[in-house]
């Protein structure tokens, strides 16, 4: 496997397809409902996963990510369902696409869609993927403080003010106007009433904990044991890990905690990825964000192509089939 | 042979009896008194939860012990009689009531104090060990100097709960799994349940049961605490004794379905919201074709 990838020619008609997992942050109930109902591949890997959940926490994610009781406009922010809720949707949605003919020469690895990622590239076997998630999620449940994270649509160099620098942590940096910052609990309404007052416009991630910061060390222990001792294969394909910013040739040891510890450099991958030439990029998170981010962080002469999937709007099918089409032709 | 099943704490979810609160006429007939009784609207509480309490144990034993009945009331009326009975905690006084022990609102009233008196109880946690025996979560226990904690429910060959304070739950989750358990899941309670933590609250139980009559059952209900049917012998004293000690013993659960496939029973069907009893069956049933 050639990880050094070498300038492509922008003028060849196939580009390289690069499958993009996101993380927490990036759900909400009822997401991939429409293929849920309508995609039979879809469908089987979602209750294949669930079954393996319910086997190890006795729930169903399912039950809950599709309850009639849940609309897409509350809140769904409990870490025991969302952590598997967007494996299982990715995982899923992964499938369907190759199912369907279309094939990652690369995945793009966000921090929680990281454990996905790695299970499509073959690092790690499902089964033991969803367990490390399960484990991940139990041990932010059980040892660390609430906190929350909070998107603000600015140039990171904002980060510096003191209103930020002092109180939240940088916890990804997504494209030339949008960063995130995470803080404690009781932070968070001072740096929103900050923002205001900056007149910045930001959003509240719908996430119980100050992910990518150091407030959350206390599930480290709890969670280290059991990470290093997951079983490794052979990975099948590069994974471009937004932890390290490059592609990186196998899961270090603390792959896991790292990912979901450090900040998020998606701008720099990308940029990396672009230096060497056109790709077409396919967003398998449940909101299309990083297909957002990536399209307005590209380079104005890019080549590239982006595919958001699934969205909050309710196009999952059409933009599926969309890719298909495009990868036809 | 079939057997009704009744699940307990951990199955409630907003929206459970919807469609059943106007359907079943035994309910159209009480709902004003269930209301009266509670304080507040039972139905409102199960289908919207504005105030997400209904994971509050206090909230969710008389609601579930509701929702439950109309689920069976559902299930007599289309003419499905069972041989046998059984309720995991909570579920096992809705077996009481299909078998005629005491009334619907008696048995609310119940269910209402047992919540109550449950819900006072403080500092203490419950957890489910996924994939490691009974014996080896004994080693684990003894070897760790974890004796702090009780086993609390035996729910499936390969899921038991430990029970315990706070602290000892917390840190006990590394012992089990270096012990080769596959999962530690810490449960969404406010107390150790079913453990020796709750000895006040089933001292004070017993002394509000006391004054109550209970009839001998109709049909035969599987208890908790001992796996095995009620005894016929001086059936008040013996009900009351087995619910007191219910709240502070483990619920045998493996234990009680093993003896119902032993006594016959082809089918069990489960009476409430979700399917987590009927999982659990699967789970013992498969073992025990292995």
């Amino acid at each position: 496997m050639d990880w050094n990838m070498t300038s492509r020619d922008v003028q060849s008609p196939v580009l390289e397809s690069v499958f993009m997992f996101s993380g927490q942050g990036s759900q909400y109930f009822q997401m991939g409902r429409e293929l849920f109902d309508k995609n039979e591949t879809f469908h089987d890997w979602m209750l294949r996963l669930d079954g393996i959940v319910c086997e190890l926490s006795g729930n169903s994610v399912i039950d809950a990510l599709y309850s009639p009781a849940h609309g897409k406009g509350d809140v769904f922010d409990q870490i025991l369902l969302t952590h598997p809720a967007i494996f299982m949707v990715e995982y899923s949605l992964a499938q369907t696409l190759m199912q369907a003919g279309v094939w990652p020469d690369m995945v793009l690895a966000v921090s929680l869609g990281s454990f996905a990622a790695a299970a499509v590239a073959g690092f790690i076997a499902v089964e033991d993927a969803l367990t490390a998630v399960m484990r991940q999620a139990i041990a932010f449940e059980e040892w660390c403080q609430p906190g929350g994270m909070i998107a603000i649509l600015a140039d990171p160099a904002l980060f510096a003010e003191d209103f930020l620098g002092s109180r939240s942590e940088l916890a990804a940096v997504n494209f030339s106007s949008h960063f995130v910052v995470s803080a404690r609990q009781t932070e968070l309404t001072e740096i929103e009433a900050a923002l205001k007052q900056h007149n910045t416009n930001y959003q509240r991630l719908p996430v119980g904990f100050p992910f990518h910061s150091h407030w959350i060390d206390e599930a480290k222990e709890p969670f280290e044991p059991f990470m290093r001792s997951i079983r490794r294969k052979e990975g099948q394909l590069p994974l471009a890990c937004c932890d390290q910013a490059t592609i990186v040739p196998g899961l270090a040891d603390d792959y896991f905690w790292n990912v979901v510890r450090h900040p998020i450099r998606f701008r720099e991958t990308t940029a990396r990825l672009e230096q060497q030439g056109a790709r077409r990029y396919i967003d398998v998170g449940p909101s299309g964000t990083l297909s957002t981010f990536l399209k307005y962080g590209m380079p104005a002469h890019s080549k590239s192509i982006v595919h958001p999937i699934l969205t909050p709007y309710g196009f999952d099918q059409k933009n599926l089939a969309a890719v298909l089409a495009s990868v036809r032709n | 042979m079939i057997a009704f099943v009744f699940p307990g704490q951990g199955s409630q979810r907003r929206g459970m009896g919807q469609g059943l609160f106007d359907d079943v006429r035994e309910y159209a007939a009480v709902e004003k008194e269930v209301d009266a009784l509670l304080g507040y609207s039972l139905r409102k509480l199960c289908l919207e939860d504005t105030d997400n309490r209904l994971k509050e144990t206090q909230f969710t034993q008389p609601c579930l012990y509701v929702v439950n009945a109309l689920h069976y009331y559902t299930a007599v009326a289309q003419g499905v009689q069972p041989a046998y009975l059984a309720g995991h905690s909570l579920g096992e006084y809705n077996a009481l009531l299909a078998a005629g022990v005491f009334d619907f609102l008696t048995g609310l009233r119940l269910v209402k104090k047992r919540g109550e008196l449950m819900s006072q109880a403080k500092n203490g946690a419950m957890a489910a060990v996924i994939g490691l025996g009974a014996s080896l979560i004994t080693k684990v226990i003894d070897e760790n100097r974890l004796a702090s904690l009780d086993v609390a429910n035996f729910n499936s060959p390969s899921q038991i709960v430990v029970s315990g304070p706070t602290d000892d739950i917390k840190r006990a989750g590394p012992f089990f799994e270096k012990g080769g358990a596959r999962m530690y899941m810490p449960l969404q309670v406010s107390a150790a349940f079913h453990s020796r933590y709750m000895a006040d609250a089933a001292k004070a139980f017993a002394g509000f049961l006391a004054p109550i009559s209970l009839a001998p059952p109709k049909i035969p209900i599987i208890a908790n605490v001992t796996a095995r049917p009620y005894p016929a012998v001086n059936p008040s004293e013996s009900i009351k004794s087995l619910l007191v000690n219910q709240i502070v013993q483990s619920v045998q659960w493996t234990q009680s379905i093993r003896f119902l496939i032993s006594q016959g029973v082809t089918e069990f069907r489960e009476m409430g919201p979700g399917n987590v009893l009927t999982k659990s069956v699967q789970q013992i049933q498969k073992e025990k074709d292995s």
